[in-house]
This record gives structure tokens, sequence and C-alpha cells, in this order.
């Protein structure tokens, strides 16, 4: 959990960043707009990126499972 | 847990049968105690050759002679234990100790030994040797009379080589190690025996160059060995696959050979070999990736052939690895890659093909993977059956019936040949499973696809290690020296040292002179008047 | 840390494969017109003398990572705030990376593929290599190398043979020689030879210290030499005027090839070392977050951040600019000035200096 929540506040961060840039060069678009790639996908697109986000949480569900069993 | 943990302070030296408790106990003084004992453990099996004879009249003392049939050498029984012993009946029997004279005097096989515990006993047994039971003795003798049926050496059919011995294993771990000791005849050739398996109780031997092979590596497979706990090992195959490195891997990290004289030479370089008993194929361990490429023929001929040769060993692999991912990449994704009259010729064909390029090859890739499975399983007498089938059905039928393209026939025809063409079976049928892999990564992505899967296997080949040693040395890690002898194979004269990679104690392999130089660079003019001053010993 | 060594010459082949990966592939130095092959060779000099500044760096620290010495130098809470900063700094370049090789690739040979399943395809290679640890990334980058090696062996010949080379096209040379500098020091000097920067986070894995100097001098010297020569290439097939227009001036060059009627169209095939150098790069700022992330927050196994870590960059190169020119625009104006100038060079330069004046004190 806690590797989840150091990469989710790192691309936070990042995308924070991206946008700064962005702010900077003047482009005056809203941010949302720089979010646009990821809105255009079709079905297959979006299909894989749900299975990636997906395995996020096989680790952690996992070892999350592990731990229980031991304490059993 | 408690069994487990005897079993590892064991090690390897002997084995505790599963029914411990019933042999515990020891062996009796009454002969016919004894007997009975032994028919009931082996439930009077008809194999178990027991046979009674009077060695003394007054008083009257027999003894047995128990060998399993089939497993032993008869005429050493016959003649050696058998005959002296019916030779020695004494009319009355002596103060002497009856098992001093039949050690000493009676019998005359080459090795004897006494055991008073009934697994020993049945262990040698079962492995061909006599037991010899004396009346009134709570011990046996053992006489060592091994033999038997066995498949004589013969070359072996799955590496023939047209140069070099002709000599390949057998079934029996004796006969091997010895055809190897007969390579290398030297005290440091030094060979460990163990058994292994609870119900096979197989042999097994390590044999390693004492003063060569590196120490560590030594331990590494006696530990490794140490911790197996099969039930039973049929073949050195079981061994291979709980000694490896990554058991879920493709590629072998342990190779395996029929032939006497690659053993030598890996035990020369620095390498371990693994004995099991009931199988011709010798484990040789650490293995590297560039070995699956080379056969003991590439040293037996000159050398820019054999490093020819090998360049298209490698080259072979890959195209029986990328070869119909290729053709499905470029029809699929980059037909402006094709010069334009050859993609006339193509296209013309695949016009009346309904299915796209990705399954055509799937089709024929199958079919052929079917085919040469059925011709290898196959009795001698079908398999022109089958290779007729083959033959028509494929080559002609699914292209008249517009099913595949020609092109795509040939494609997979190239890639079924290439496939054959490596030498190393376990290596090619990596390549076989991984080419379906490639082709959809092709049908995906074109070359994008193919050029990511090197890229992930070449990760993942780094990154494999054999018994402690990096797989794709010595081209990552890069260790020059070690070059010549690997996807090149330097003249014989350079290889002055012995691989780093595998660490050996003994680096130098020979002379640094080795290299023949013609007569008159030696000073042959001079060399007349001093005979005997040349390479003579 | 990982316990690892790598040794001199994987150094050495991991540098030059990483600072040639992407900047074989963009318009290099473009501004400064048909002197731009000068202005790399500038740069080249300038950027021996930064690597001897971050190599001052890691000679007060030979064992510690750069996010980790920052702690040491500026205080816990500074310190650690700096090294994380520079984790989404190694982040951002990597998405930037892989961002460009996705366009790349969908404009030259994958017109219908879309772009986030082209990066995604890479990005799961590129975690799966992570996340077996320096010594393999070091590893691969040894066999990469001599591919990498045989096509541009093979490129220059195919160039050669086709008599493409025109050099009048170079010339004058020198024509406006403040212009040059300024492209220097707005644009070359950043991409690629201040990215050694991630250096200082594999520098402690080294084996053999002492050969330090030599290896990654030569190698950014040999990196400097190898892109002027690209650069001259592509002025003298392309001409400036066509290079300016061009996106990806090597695979117009390489297009242009035509070698008797069988060998044309041949940029499919170098797309191999395009993919090789991408993959390269986004693998060496990936793994470099990823240990510098582990050492930051304590994580036992680092291999472990490989997956999210790679996800974070594959979803940051999909916002980081809504078009391809955008991308451009930033990458030349923004990111330089605003980003790489400080993480390259002033905050080494002001570590190096507070490093300097705590070790005197001693």
């Amino acid at each position: 959990m806690k590797i989840l929540g150091i990469s989710l506040t790192m691309f936070i961060l990042l995308a924070g960043i991206s946008f700064g840039i962005d702010f900077i060069k003047g482009y005056k678009i809203p941010a949302i707009k720089s979010l646009n790639p990821l809105y255009v996908m079709e079905i297959p697109e979006l299909a894989i990126m749900y299975l990636l986000l997906l395995f996020l949480f096989v680790d952690p569900v996992l070892s999350f499972l592990q731990k229980k069993r031991n304490r059993k | 847990m408690s069994y487990r943990k005897l079993r590892k302070k064991m090690h390897y030296k002997e084995q505790i049968p599963d029914s411990a408790s019933d042999t515990q106990k020891s062996i009796d003084t009454s002969i016919t105690e004894n007997l009975n004992f032994i028919k009931q453990k082996t439930g009077n099996s008809p194999d178990i050759i027991i046979r009674t004879l009077a060695i003394s009249h007054d008083p009257k003392v027999s003894a047995a002679i128990i060998h399993v049939d089939g497993l032993v050498d008869n005429p050493t029984i016959n003649e050696f234990l058998v005959q002296t012993m019916e030779d020695s009946v004494q009319e009355k029997l002596q103060d002497e100790d009856l098992f001093t004279v039949f050690t000493e005097k009676v019998v005359a096989v080459g090795s004897l030994e006494t055991v008073s515990d009934w697994d020993t006993l049945f262990q040698s047994l079962l492995s061909g040797d006599t037991v010899i039971l004396l009346d009134g003795k709570n011990e046996a003798l053992i006489a060592s009379t091994r033999g038997g049926e066995r498949r004589p050496v013969e070359q072996s059919d799955s590496e023939i080589t047209l140069r070099g011995s002709k000599e390949g294993f057998t079934e029996s771990i004796n006969t091997n190690t010895a055809l190897v000791r007969r390579i290398i005849k030297n005290p440091n050739l030094w060979v460990e025996s163990m058994n292994l398996g609870k119900q096979t109780n197989t042999d097994l031997s390590i044999m390693y160059i004492n003063g060569i092979v590196d120490e560590n590596i030594v331990k590494e497979v006696r530990q490794r060995l140490g911790r197996v706990d099969l039930d039973a090992i049929l073949d050195s195959g079981y061994i291979e696959q709980v000694i490896e490195d990554e058991s879920s891997g493709l590629f072998p990290t342990v190779t395996h050979t029929e032939r006497p004289d690659a053993v030598a030479g890996n035990l020369l370089e620095g390498r371990v070999a693994i004995f099991v008993n009931g199988t011709p194929h010798v484990l040789i361990v650490p293995a590297i990736m560039i070995q699956f490429f080379q056969t003991p023929e590439d040293y037996y001929v000159r050398f820019p052939i054999s490093t020819l040769i090998r360049m298209l060993r490698v080259f072979m692999f890959l195209i029986s690895l990328i070869g119909p991912a290729f053709y499905v990449a470029v029809t699929t994704f980059h037909q402006e890659m094709i010069p334009t009259d050859l993609l006339v010729i193509i296209a013309s064909q695949t016009e009346s093909v309904p299915f796209p390029a990705i399954v055509e090859a799937l089709i024929m890739e199958v079919t052929f993977e079917i085919l040469r499975e059925a011709g290898l399983r196959m009795p001698n007498k079908i398999s022109a059956t089958i290779s007729i089938v083959g033959a028509l059905v494929i080559g002609q039928g699914v292209i008249q019936a517009g099913i595949v393209s020609p092109a795509m026939v040939i494609v997979v025809a190239t890639t079924a040949i290439a496939s054959l063409a490596t030498p190393n079976y376990d290596i090619a049928i990596s390549a076989r499973l991984l080419r379906f892999a490639f082709m959809l990564g092709a049908a995906i992505a074109g070359f994008y696809g193919i050029i990511l899967g090197l890229i992930m296997l070449i990760v993942h080949l780094v990154s494999l290690r054999s018994f402690g040693i990096p797989y794709m040395a010595p081209f990552a890690p890069l260790i020059p020296k070690s070059l010549k002898d690997s996807i090149m194979r330097g003249p014989i004269w350079s290889f002055n040292e012995r691989p780093k990679s595998l660490n050996p104690q003994n680096r130098v392999r020979q002379g640094t002179d080795q290299k023949p130089l013609p007569p008159i660079k030696r000073g042959m003019m001079r060399a007349e008047t001093k005979e005997g001053d040349k390479n003579e010993s | 840390m990982e316990k690892a060594k790598i040794s001199t010459s994987q150094l050495f082949i991991v540098m030059i494969l990483f600072q040639l990966s992407n900047s074989l592939l963009i318009p290099l130095a473009m501004r400064a017109g048909r002197d731009s092959w000068l202005a790399i060779l500038i740069a080249t000099a300038i950027s021996i003398f930064l690597f001897f500044i971050y190599r001052a760096l890691y000679l007060y620290y030979p064992s510690l990572l750069l996010t980790d010495y920052t702690e040491k130098l500026i205080g816990k809470v500074l310190g650690r705030t700096l090294a994380f900063l520079y984790i989404l700094f190694f982040l951002y370049s990597a998405a930037r990376v892989l961002r460009e090789f996705g366009v790349m690739l969908l404009s030259f040979a994958f017109p219908e593929t879309p772009l986030f399943v082209a990066s995604a395809l890479m990005i799961l290679v590129v975690i799966y290599t992570i996340y077996k640890g320096i010594e393999v990334v070091a590893r691969t980058g040894e066999l990469l190398f001599v591919v990498m090696l045989m096509l541009a062996f093979f490129l220059f010949l195919l160039i050669a043979i086709s008599g493409l080379i025109d050099i009048s096209n170079l010339r004058p040379t020198l024509e406006d020689s403040p212009k040059i500098l300024k492209t220097v020091f707005t644009e070359t000097l950043y991409v690629p030879f201040g990215e050694i920067i991630v250096f200082t986070m594999i520098f402690p894995y080294l084996n053999q210290a002492k050969k330090l100097k030599k290896t990654a001098v030569a190698a950014i010297s040999i990196t400097g030499v190898a892109l002027a020569f690209t650069t001259i290439l592509n002025i003298s097939v392309l001409g400036v005027p066509l290079i300016e227009r061009s996106l990806f001036p090597l695979l117009t060059t390489i297009q242009s090839i035509e070698v008797g009627e069988f060998l044309e169209r041949l940029d499919v095939i170098f797309i191999l070392a395009l993919i090789i150098g991408g993959f390269f790069k986004v693998a060496v700022y990936t793994y470099c977050a990823l240990i510098g992330t582990a050492s930051l927050f304590n994580i036992k196994e680092p291999s472990k951040l490989a997956y999210p870590l790679g996800i974070t960059v594959l979803f940051t190169s999909m916002v980081i600019a809504s078009n391809y020119s955008q991308h451009i625009e930033e990458g030349l104006n923004a990111f330089p000035i605003y980003v790489q100038l400080p993480f390259q060079i002033i905050l080494p330069v002001f570590l190096l200096f507070i490093a300097f004046i705590k070790n005197r004190k001693k």
C-alpha cells in the first residue's frame, strides 16, 4: 500500500509539473485539456489501461493475504 | 519435519528405505530364520534365487547363496562362488572361524564385504551383488557380482558426429564413468557417488577434475543434490529439473550429453558431470547459453570452418525463433520494405487466401508441429506414410485449396529446417515455443513487437545464472579472453587459458607456444644437426 | 541500493547507449543551423566539466547515491525534499523520452496503432528489465550495444555507397558564432549531455572506482563525436532546410537511401536502433528513480517498485502534453531552462560547494 501511495503521489506531482510547464509556456488551456490523450481512447486501449491499473493491486493484495495467513 | 532434518543430516550417504521399522532388526544367527525373512520381504519373488548348500558335514553347517536373477554375472557366480564352495566342503569343521575361511580361501570374487544390517544387505542384493549367509552367523558376506544383460557401448543416436569417437554412453553408470576415465587418465579425476530416490535407490555419481574445477561449484552441486528427496529417479531429467536455477524458465541451465568426449572436454574446462544410472544422458553443470550451439566435433575440424558453422547455428536459431514472425510483420505492417516485384508476387498469391497472415502462419506452424510429433513417436514403418501425407497434404493440398499461400509454406518449411539445424534439442525446443509468442507480437505490433520481444528475451537471458555462472557469459558480462571459444572457435593452439567465467583453480591450459610453425622458422636447418631436440618426448 | 556491481566496460556502454538514444532521433542543436555539429562538440567539451562536478560529489560519498547524500549535505528535511524532487525529475525525463518514442513509432511505422498501446508495450519491457536490477540493465546494454554498432556500421556503409553525401551542404561554417554558443547553453548542453546527472545514481555500483574518470570521459567524448558525426551526415544528405522541417532527421536520412533496386525504405530496420535506444534511456531513468525511491522511503524490496513506477511513467507520458507539437515546443523552450538547468547544473554545483565547505571544516 505504501508503494502505491508513493506512486500515486508521484503521479499527481508529475502531472502538476507538466501542467506547470504548460502554464509557463503560456498555453492558455485548462489543465483538464492536458488529459486529452487519456480521454480519446478507444475500447481496446481502455481495456489495456484498466488491465494495467488492475495489475497494480495484485502485489499488495497478495502480500496482504500472505500476512493474514501468517497471522493465523 | 524431523524426518526431513534427519535426511538432511544423512545427506546423500545413505537412504532410509520406506519401511524402516521393519528392517530395523539385525541379521539373525539362524539361517532358516534369515532366509524366511528374505523371502517374506521380497514377497517370494521368483527372480530372487536362493541356493543352499552344505559346507561342512560334521556338524552340519549350511550356507546360502542369494542373488537376483538377471542382475548378476552368472559365470562369476558359478565359477567363483558355487564351484569353490562345493570344492571346499569340509568333512569335519575345524576350530577356526568359518568366516575367515570363507573370506580368505573360498570366495574368489573381486570384492567382498561383511554386513550385519538388512538395509545394506537388500541394497546390495538388488544392485546385483550376491549375498552369502552362513548358519550360525549374524553377519552376511556380500560378493560383488554385478553384471547381467546391458546395452553395449554404441554410437549415440541423438548426437552424431562425422569425426571423433563413436562411443556413446550406455545405461550403466559404471560403464559410463569408465568411458570418461579412459579418456582422462589422471588421478585427479574424482568421482563421488551417492544414492537418491526413496523408492528407486538410483545410483548417481558426480565427476570432476580436482585442481581444475572451482570448489564452490562442486559444493553447490553437492548441496543441491543433497536436497533432492524424490520418490523415483527414472532419468537424469528428474535430477536436472530439481537442481536447475530456474525451473520455470524456458531455457535449459543444465546441459546433457551422450558423448564421453563431450563430458571430458567439459570436465577439463572446469565443469562438473552428473551421471545417473539407467540413462545414457549425462548432465553437465554449469551450462551457459553458447554451449548449446557447440558440438564436440567443432574442436576436431579446423577452426575457420567450425567458426562459420557455429555462426550458422546461431543464425539458424534466430530464424527458427523469428522467421514466421518476420514474415507476418512484413506482410501485415511493413509492405513498403518488400521490393515491388516481390510484393506483386506475394500479393497475387495471398489474394485468394481468406485469412490474415497470422492465422495462416498459425495454421501452418501448428500443422508442422503435429507432423513432427507424429513422425517422432511413430514406428519406422509408418513414418514413410507420414511423410507422404505430410508432403501431399501440407505441401500441395493447402496451397491448391487456397487456404495458405505458397510463400507462407516456404517460410514455415525454412523455419522448420532451421529449427532442426540447432544442434541441441533443449534449446531448439525453447525456440519452438517462443516462436509462437513472437508471431503474436508481430501480429499485434509488427517489427516493434518483435524487437520488444527480443529485448525482453535478452533481458531474461542475461538475468539467468547456472550454478552462479552468468548464462550469457562471455558476451554479457563481456569476457574478451573467452570470446575465442564462444560463437567463434579459435585455433586450438590459442586456447591457453580455461574459461574465466567458470573460475577454475588452474587457469593455465597449455603451453603458450603451441602454434605450429613451418620448419624454416623453427630453424629446421640447424635442427638436423641436433637430433632429439625437437618436440619429442 | 541493491548489492550488485557493474564493471567499467559496462558503465562505458550504458553511458554511451543512454546518451545516444533519443539524441540520435531528434533534431539536435538545429538552431545553430549548419553549424549544429560544432555546437554539439562544444557542448561535449563543457559536459566533461559537468561530469567532473558530479564526480567530485561522488568522491565525497563514494558509496552513496545522489538521493542519499543530499540529506547529509543540506539537512534532513531539505535534503529529503531535494532527493524526492530529483526522483520526480528522473521520472519526468523518462516520461518525456517515452512520449517521444511513442510518437516516432506511430508517425513512421505504425500509423494505426494507438499511442497508449505502443507506450504500454515499451514500458512493460522496461518494467521487466528494472525489476531484474542494475546488473541485468548493464548486461542487456552490452548485448544491445553490439547490435547498435553493427547497425551504425551498416548504415554508414549504405549512405556512403548510395552517394547521398553532399559536403557543400555544410558550407559555410561559423556563420554566426554567438548563435552557436546560445544554442549550446540553452539546449544542447542539457540534452543529452547534462542528462548524465542520472549516473550519480549508478557510479556507486562501479567495481573499480579508480577507472571512473577515464571511462566516463571516454564515453562522453565518443558520444559527442558520434552525435556530431550523425548531424554532419544528416546535414550533408538532407541540407538544413529539410532538417528544420523534419521531426526526426536521421530517419529522413535513412529513408532517402536507395541502393540498387532492392535496398530501399530501410528506416523500418533502423527503427530497431531507435527502439533499443529509447528502451534503454527509459529503463535507466526509471531504474534510477526506483533505487532513489527505495532508499528514500526505506523500501526493503526495491523490485516491487518496478511496476508502480513504470505505470506512473506511462501515465505521465500520456498527460505530459496534449499533442506532440506542444511536447516538442516545451522540450525546446521550457524544459531545459526551467527544469534541466537547475537540476543538472545549478543544484549539483550548489551541493558541491556545500560538500566542499563541510569537508574543509573537518
